[in-house]
């Protein structure tokens, strides 16, 4: 009762607050006119809508652009700053509209937020205080939510018209054999069923044609060019020499993988941006299914033979704010799925891990990832009512342990990142984000969590792959996140191990040996809003979605990271339905003691849990790493190169430059016989991409050009 | 070998108790911008490094930076709570008025500022005229294998 009182004091003062600012008559005259709102709306709508939304409310990494929350930020500044600022930024990367389209967009945004528009337009050198034109209280009826479909790429290059819904390409592939239970438990050496290729989460292939010794041979077979739209980030699926590859749009492509012949092609759709990143990082295959999460919070099931659609499930509404970025896995019958865009506060829904009948697409179970009130870890989110609960999302597929029959999934921090605009304190463990949790495949239900960052403050997502190994008797699950600690197991009950730190950070004072919960600086555990902190790492994360690889023959796990710090501050949020989002603003800077390398790759061996071996450059890795029974660890980065490494020693024995940023989630396996390597390049992304182009500036690659690229050793 | 290895482990004693203080110790900064987004990309760039010198309490700075957007005004070295927290400032240093250039000082530390040192807590910011709250900045940390 006290903590609901609390609370209402607190959302009582957040409305008079916001009551007051929306009765405050703008002194000064309209900046802007209609013609140029309306024009900017077009232009919003082409250049921003896929990243901010259409209605303007923001999503994820990109901050909303009318209400509240804007003004929070915005008030004080000017409509010269805010042109100042669009101009310089946006659209990420490659800021490249006319001065009439930002002025057009600005006079949009300032209509959004009930600024009047007059006979004045707006211009450059016009600097009039936001604070005094809008209210963050729209007038007028706000623009019309675009459908699923109707937002546009946030590609900068010339994209053509994307291509009609549905088949595209209509062939059969022969021979088909149906994927089973025992194959994804134990893999045929040339597949790569699944994500990080096992149920293990290896990334780890024992094929061995390709060695340590030959690899400089390594040349291009044959290459594929992909959907420019959104994020690319892909790891394609092999099964009996048949390549299955999502591309951006929600588009599946069945293709010979030894000749890069396509066999069919389903454009499942939306086929627009929908989502801040728009990426699906990976698909799944079952019996004759292939299963592919939309961007639009879908799941479909498709034909393998021929890509028809099977069956088409809705996970989760996407006028909520609801997307996928990473697909499936599939467990005894049942699709796995997660679930991201649950920064929003809502009362009626929070998110979720599913499960669906690979058969039917029938809902068979959920396991909520934010605890309410009356549920066990319910009392771990302070004074929060549940409707204010959010975050928790399950950006990257979890792995299968089919011996004990548990499934383990990463939850992503609470949002609002910070509790300073949450409306919690660091010392509100906010279950179950921040967490490992292990399901029971059967009907979800949990077995047992781990909570690696209690009360997370700092966007450091611990959502990352789960990676199993067994060390005789020891069954041991590793995860590594954005704090760049990489976190030790026990994997039938969760209890703690060990952990290591593999970059900088000084965020923890310390890490209980014991029990490996971190305690956070004092000044962050005093955080107030507006204020800044300065903190290593930054939100690219010591470690993020680029997986990691265990090396079994060394017994080394090999790990992509990042080096790179920032300084971050709350934002005010509005406690009311819709509202949240990540609410904080971020600076970045070089980490101390890297050199300027913000790429690193950290060999560790796992009997001593200490360095083997790491290589720094200047370059963001940007790829997953794969390693081979040839001895070879594969990884791709920001600057175009993708190389081979000696697992031994990082020596670079290999490597190719290719056309834009290597990125996804290279993979091997064979055809007729063969062993091939397969890696993409793409653009888009959030803070991996965000960081760099902020602190690495003179690496430029191209903002367009995805493409899988497919190598093999040269004909004997 | 035996006999000269010891009489060279004798010399380097007497070495050090002939002259008392004279140890050194080098740290080194790589001098980057400080916390950025895109926008200020536009008054806040360049790079450059420091190498430092710790005699006694002495601690002796020079080096150099380019690529500014706009002239260097003042160069300060700082204490910080941490390594890559924002600190106060505890001395001035000469730089070059200029976008690309040199700094140079000395400060006289004390016992306090000389365990900061080795534990990272120092670091060496340049301002310029475009970015009078700091343009480039590095922690100065202990160059491993050098005394």
């Amino acid at each position: 009762m006290k903590a609901l009182t609390t609370f209402t004091a607190l959302a009582l003062t957040a409305g008079l607050t916001l009551s007051l600012v929306a009765k405050q008559t703008p002194a000064a005259p309209p900046v802007y006119t209609t013609a140029q709102a309306t024009a900017g709306q077009a232009a919003y709508s082409a250049n921003c809508a896929s990243c901010h939304q259409a209605t303007l409310v923001g999503q994820n990494e990109a901050p909303a652009l009318a209400g509240p929350n804007f003004m929070t930020t915005w008030r004080g500044r000017t409509t010269k700053d805010l042109v100042e600022y669009m101009s310089a930024t946006m659209p990420p990367g490659k800021p490249s509209l006319g001065e009439a389209e930002y002025l057009n967009i600005t006079a949009f945004i300032l209509q959004a937020n009930g600024a009047a528009a007059g006979a004045q337009a707006l211009l450059a050198a016009t600097a009039t205080a936001i604070g005094t034109i809008a209210t963050g209280q729209r007038a007028a009826a706000p623009p019309a939510p675009a459908a699923p479909g109707g937002a546009i790429p946030v590609s900068r290059a010339p994209v053509a018209p994307p291509p009609p819904r549905g088949l595209s390409v209509r062939s059969e592939v022969k021979n088909y054999v149906p994927v089973t239970d025992a194959m994804l438990r134990n893999p045929d050496p040339g597949d790569w069923l699944m994500a990080r290729r096992t149920y293990q989460a290896w990334s780890y292939s024992p094929l061995a044609e390709i060695t340590r010794g030959n690899v400089k041979d390594l040349k291009l077979a044959w290459s594929w060019a992909m959907t420019e739209a959104g994020a690319n980030q892909p790891m394609p699926l092999v099964h009996n020499g048949i390549m299955y590859l999502t591309n951006t749009l929600n588009m599946v492509q069945a293709i010979d993988a030894a000749s890069g012949e396509l066999l069919w092609e389903n454009q499942v759709g939306p086929n627009a941006v929908v989502g801040s990143f728009a990426s699906m990082r990976n698909i799944a295959i079952y019996q004759d299914k292939i299963f592919l999460s939309t961007t639009d919070a879908h799941l479909v099931a498709l034909d393998a033979r021929n890509g028809k659609v099977v069956w088409n499930t809705t996970v989760a509404d996407v006028t909520k704010g609801y997307y996928q970025t990473s697909g499936p896995i599939v467990v005894r019958g049942k699709v796995i799925q997660g679930l991201q865009g649950c920064d929003r506060f809502r009362a009626n829904e929070r998110c979720f891990i599913s499960a669906y009948d690979s058969s039917t697409g029938k809902l068979l179970w959920k396991f909520h990832t934010v605890a309410r009130n009356g549920e066990p870890g319910g009392d771990t989110w302070g004074t929060l009512p549940d409707n204010m609960r959010a975050g928790g999302d399950t950006w990257i597929v979890g792995s299968y342990d089919p011996d004990l029959d548990l499934i383990y999934y990463g939850i992503a921090q609470a949002k609002p990142w910070m509790p300073a605009s949450r409306g919690t304190k660091v010392s509100d463990a906010a279950l179950y984000t921040g967490s490992t949790v292990a399901l029971r495949a059967e009907d979800g239900s949990l077995a047992w969590h781990y909570q690696h960052i209690p009360g997370e403050t700092l966007d450091q997502d611990e959502v990352f792959e789960r990676v199993l190994i067994d060390n005789g008797p020891e069954k041991a699950l590793f995860t590594i996140g954005k704090a760049g600690i990489l976190w030790k197991l026990e994997r039938r009950t969760g209890k703690f191990l060990g952990y290591k730190h593999t970059v900088f950070q000084n965020m923890f004072e310390k890490i209980d040996p014991e029990k490996g919960t971190p305690t956070y600086r004092q000044d962050i555990i005093d955080q107030k809003l507006d204020e800044w902190l300065t903190v290593c790492p930054s939100t690219e994360g010591g470690h993020n979605w680029q997986a990691m690889t265990y090396h079994q023959p060394t017994n080394q796990l090999i790990i992509p990271l990042s080096q790179s710090c920032m300084e971050i501050s709350a934002r005010k949020v509005e406690f009311v339905e819709g509202s949240g989002g990540t609410a904080a603003a971020r600076r970045f800077f070089e980490m101390p003691g890297s050199d300027g390398n913000v790429g690193k790759l950290l060999a560790i061996d796992l009997a001593t849990m200490k360095e083997t071996w790491s290589i720094q450059q200047r370059a963001a890795y940007l790829t997953a790493a794969l390693s081979t029974a040839g001895g070879v660890v594969f990884i791709g980065d920001l600057d175009r190169y993708f190389r081979a490494h000696d697992v031994r020693t990082g020596e670079v024995l290999w490597q190719a430059r290719l056309n834009t940023a290597v990125q996804g989630f290279p993979v091997t396996f064979t055809a007729n016989g063969k062993q091939y390597v397969a890696v993409t390049t793409g653009t888009g992304g959030g803070s991996p991409r965000v960081v760099p182009r902020t602190i690495t500036p003179e690496i430029n690659p191209p903002s367009s050009g995805h493409t899988l690229y497919v190598f093999e050793l040269p004909k004997k | 070998m035996t006999r000269r290895f010891i009489l060279l482990a004798a010399l380097l004693v007497a070495a050090s108790v002939a002259t008392p203080g004279a140890q050194s110790r080098q740290y080194r900064a790589r001098l980057s911008p400080v916390p950025l987004d895109v926008a200020m990309q536009a008054t806040v760039a360049g790079s450059g490094s420091v190498t430092a010198t710790l005699k006694g309490n002495t601690l002796t700075i020079s080096g150099t930076f380019t690529g500014l957007r706009t002239a260097a005004t003042v160069a300060r070295v700082h204490r910080s709570p941490k390594t890559a927290m924002r600190g106060t400032p505890i001395g001035d240093l000469t730089s070059t008025q200029d976008t690309a250039g040199t700094i140079s000082g000395s400060l006289e530390l004390t016992n306090q500022q000389v365990d900061d040192l080795a534990a990272g807590r120092l670091y060496v910011k340049l301002h310029s005229q475009k970015a009078p709250d700091g343009n480039l900045w590095g922690w100065l940390l202990v160059q491993e294998g050098k005394k």
